[in-house]
C-alpha cells in the first residue's frame, strides 16, 4: 500500500502537527475543559476500535461491550488504589487488565458461538448487565468493589517517575495533567488503529470478513469459524480492557454507573455511525459522538447566559438528536459517514 | 482404477422426508461423475452430507481412504473436498479477488504475529496468494473484474467465481451443484469446456449435479440417477439413457 509513501506528504505532516498542538490550542482557546473532552474522545476511540473488530470485522453484534471496559477499569482500580493499598506498576497492571478483559471476551464468546443476530445481541446485553450488577453488589460478603459507591482515590498513571496527572515543564512550556494524558491516549489510539488495520488486511481479517458475509460459505472455504469468532471477541475485549485501565487512572474514580447499557449502545453507535469495518471511520464516529453532546451542553449554558432561562434542555433533546441522526444515517448512508473503501466503491457504483 | 470418494449406504431423513435412502456410489481419481434426478430427488442433500453440512442418519463417506463422517465442515475442505452451491453463496460484499483469496485460507499459515509484523514469510505468503488468485481467475475467465464486488458480477460470472474459490483450496474432488443453472447455451458450452480443462490440467475428480441431461452426457464419464432418495441407476451415459427405470422415473416425469 502507498501509506508509507504518503506519510510525509504535506497534508499528513500538517495533520500530524495539528494533533500535536491541539491540546495547547484548546487550553489557550476554549479552555481546559475541552482538553478533558478530547481525552474522553480518545478513550472512546479505543473502545470503538475494539468493538469494531467484533461488529465491523467479524459481523457479530455485541451489546455488552462496555463490560470489558469495566473489567479493565476495575482491575486497575483494585491494583492501584487505597482499596487494598496496592500500587502495582503500570507495566503489570495494564497488560493484566487487557488480558483479563480478553479472557472475559473468550468466556462470553464460547457459549454464544451458535447464536446469531438478535439472539447474540440479547445474550451479550445480558452479559454486560451481569457484570455491572456484580460490580454493584460485590461489597458483600467481603468488600471487593465498594458497591455502588465505586472506588475512588485511584492512583494516576505513572511511567517510571513520570506521573501523568502532575504538570511538567518541557522546553519552556508547562503541560497540565490532562494535556499529558492526551498524548498518552493519542499514542494508544494510533497504536491500536495501526494494529487493527494490519489485522484487517491479513489472512485473519479476510477470514473475519468471510464469516461476516456468509458464515456457512466461510466454513465451506476451510475457515474454522468458531476459532475466528473467539479471536474477534477476545481481541475486541482486550482493547476494551486496556482502555478501561487507562480510564481508571485518568479519572481517579470508577463506579458501576459508568458502565451501564447506554454506554454500550453509545459505543455501538460510534461504530455504526462512523462506518462499520473502517478503522478511521469508527474513530471519527467516537470523536463526533463525544464532542457533540458537550457542544449541546454549551448550548444550554449559552441559553442561560442570554435569556436567563433554559428553553430547550440539551439533556432532553440529546437522545432525540441521536436517534434522529442514526435513522438518517441508516436511510441515506447505511455504510456510515466514513465507509470502508470497498463499500465506498459500491456506493459510487450505485449512483448513476 | 482407484477410488477417491466412497459413499457407502448413506441414508438421510428430515422428519418424515426420506431425502436419501441407502445410497452408495464411488468416484474414481480423475473422473467426472454426474448426478441427475428430478427435483427433490436428494442430489443437494447428498452434497450436503459429503461436505459435512448435514449429518446422515446412517452410512459413511470416505475420501482418499480417510473417513469424513463426523468431521467439521472446514476440516472436510482440508481433506480435499471443495464445493459450490446451487443457490450461489459467495461473499457478496467482498471483491472478486478477496473471494478467491479466502478460498485458499486453508493453505495459509499467517497468524496474528505474521499479520501484525508483516514479516518476510507473511509478505511472501500474501504475494503468492495474490498471484495464485489471479491465475485462478484467469483460468475461469473472469480476471478482468478482480476488484469488482462479487455481488455486482453477472449470474454466470458469479458461478465461475464460486468455482475459482473452490479450486483455490486445491481440492482432490470438486463438487459442483448445478453450475450451469441460469446460463445460456453458449455459456453452458464454455462451462463444459472449462470443467473438462480443469480435469485435464489439475488431475482432479469432479462431481456434477445438473438437470440438462444432454449437457451431462457430453461431460461425464459415469452418471448416477437419484429418484426419491434412491440410486436407481449408475452407469456410463449411453446406458443410463437407455435404462428403463430411468426413462420411467426421470425422463418420463420430466417430459
Ligand atoms: N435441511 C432440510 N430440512 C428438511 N428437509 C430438507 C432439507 N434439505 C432437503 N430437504 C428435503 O429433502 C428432499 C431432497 O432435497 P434436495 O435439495 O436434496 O433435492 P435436489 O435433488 O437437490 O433437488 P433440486 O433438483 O430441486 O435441487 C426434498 O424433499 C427437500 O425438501
Ligand atoms: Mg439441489
Amino acid at each position: 500500500m502507498g501509506a508509507s509513501a504518503s506519510i510525509f506528504s504535506p497534508v499528513s505532516v500538517g495533520k500530524g502537527l495539528l494533533l500535536v498542538v491541539l491540546p495547547l490550542l484548546l487550553q489557550a482557546g476554549p479552555g481546559a475543559a475541552w482538553v478533558r473532552i478530547v481525552d474522553m474522545a480518545l478513550l472512546y476511540s479505543m473502545l470503538a476500535i475494539g468493538l469494531n473488530i467484533v461488529v465491523g470485522f467479524a459481523g457479530l453484534l455485541d451489546l455488552g461491550y462496555i463490560a470489558f471496559y469495566a473489567t479493565g477499569a476495575y482491575l486497575y482500580a483494585l491494583l492501584d488504589s487505597m482499596q487494598f493499598n496496592l500500587h502495582w506498576p503500570l507495566w503489570a497492571t495494564l497488560p493484566l487488565s487487557a488480558a483479563l478483559a480478553g479472557l472475559f471476551g473468550l468466556l462470553l464468546g464460547a457459549p454464544t458461538l451458535r447464536l446469531r443476530g438478535d439472539y447474540l445481541a440479547i445474550v451479550t446485553l445480558g452479559f454486560g448487565e451481569i457484570v455491572r450488577i456484580f460490580l454493584n453488589n460485590l461489597d458483600t460478603p467481603f468488600n471487593l468493589t465498594n458497591g455502588p459507591q465505586g472506588i475512588s482515590l485511584i492512583d494516576p498513571i505513572r511511567l517510571g517517575n513520570f506521573t501523568f496527572s502532575r504538570p511538567h515543564h518541557f522546553a519552556g512550556l508547562t503541560l497540565t495533567g490532562t494535556q499529558q494524558y492526551y498524548y498518552l491516549f493519542l499514542a494508544t489510539v494510533i497504536g491500536m488503529a495501526w494494529l487493527a488495520t494490519r489485522l484487517q488486511h491479513s489472512r485473519i481479517g479476510r477470514a473475519w470478513a468471510a464469516i461476516r458475509e456468509d458464515e456457512l460459505a466461510a466454513a465451506a472455504s476451510g475457515i474454522a469459524v468458531r476459532n475466528y469468532k473467539l479471536l474477534a471477541f477476545s481481541l475486541g475485549a482486550t482493547c476494551g480492557g486496556f482502555a478501561g485501565a487507562l480510564f481508571a487512572g485518568f479519572q481517579g474514580f470508577v463506579s458501576p454507573e459508568s458502565f451501564n447499557l447506554m454506554e454500550s449502545v453509545m459505543v455501538l453507535c460510534m461504530v455504526v455511525l462512523g462506518g462499520m469495518g473502517n478503522v478511521n471511520g469508527v474513530i471519527f464516529g467516537a470523536i463526533l459522538l463525544t464532542v457533540l453532546p458537550e457542544a449541546l451542553r454549551m448550548m444550554g449554558d449559552w441559553q442561560l447566559n442570554h435569556f436567563g432561562h433554559i428553553w430547550i434542555d440539551p439533556n432532553d433533546v440529546r437522545m432525540l438528536l441521536f436517534g434522529g441522526a442514526l435513522i438518517l444515517i441508516m436511510l441515506y448512508r447505511p455504510a456510515g459517514l466514513l465507509p470502508s473503501p470497498a463499500q465506498r466503491r459500491e456506493w459510487q457504483k450505485k449512483l448513476p | 482404477m482407484n477410488t477417491l470418494l466412497d459413499i457407502h449406504q448413506v441414508s438421510c431423513r428430515f422428519g418424515g422426508v426420506r431425502a436419501l435412502h441407502d445410497v452408495s456410489l464411488t468416484v474414481n481419481n480423475n473422473e467426472i461423475f454426474g448426478l441427475i434426478g428430478p427435483n427433490g430427488a436428494g442430489k443437494t442433500t447428498l452434497f450436503n452430507v459429503i461436505t459435512g453440512l448435514v449429518t446422515p442418519t446412517s452410512g459413511n463417506v470416505t475420501l482418499d481412504g480417510c473417513s469424513l463422517t463426523g468431521l467439521a465442515v472446514h476440516d472436510i475442505l482440508r481433506h480435499g473436498l471443495a464445493r459450490t452451491f446451487q443457490n450461489i453463496r459467495l461473499f457478496p460484499g467482498l471483491s472478486v479477488l478477496e473471494n478467491v483469496m479466502i478460498g485458499r485460507h486453508s493453505l495459509g499459515h499467517t497468524g496474528i504475529w505474521g499479520a501484525i509484523s508483516r514479516n518476510q514469510r507473511a509478505r511472501r505468503e500474501e504475494a503468492d496468494l495474490r498471484d495464485t488468485a489471479h491465475q485462478l481467475l484467469q483460468q475461469v475467465g473472469i480476471h478482468h473484474h478482480t476488484q469488482t464486488l462479487a455481488r455486482n458480477l453477472s449470474y454466470g460470472d458469479q458461478r465461475r467465481l464460486e468455482i475459482a474459490r473452490a479450486l483455490a483450496s486445491e481440492p482432490k474432488l470438486l463438487a459442483l451443484d448445478e453450475p450451469a443453472a441460469g446460463m445460456g447455451q453458449t455459456e453452458r458450452d464454455a462451462l463444459r469446456e472449462l470443467i473438462l480443462s480443469l480435469r485435464a490440467q489439475r488431475h482432479i475428480s469432479i462431481l456434477v449435479i445438473e438437470h440438462d441431461v444432454k449437457w451431462m452426457m457430453a461431460l461425464c464419464d459415469r452418471i448416477a440417477v437419484l429418484h426419491f432418495g434412491e440410486r436407481i441407476a449408475l452407469d456410463i451415459p449411453e446406458r443410463v439413457r437407455q435404462h428403463p427405470d430411468v426413462i420411467a422415473a426421470y425422463l418420463g416425469s420430466a417430459s
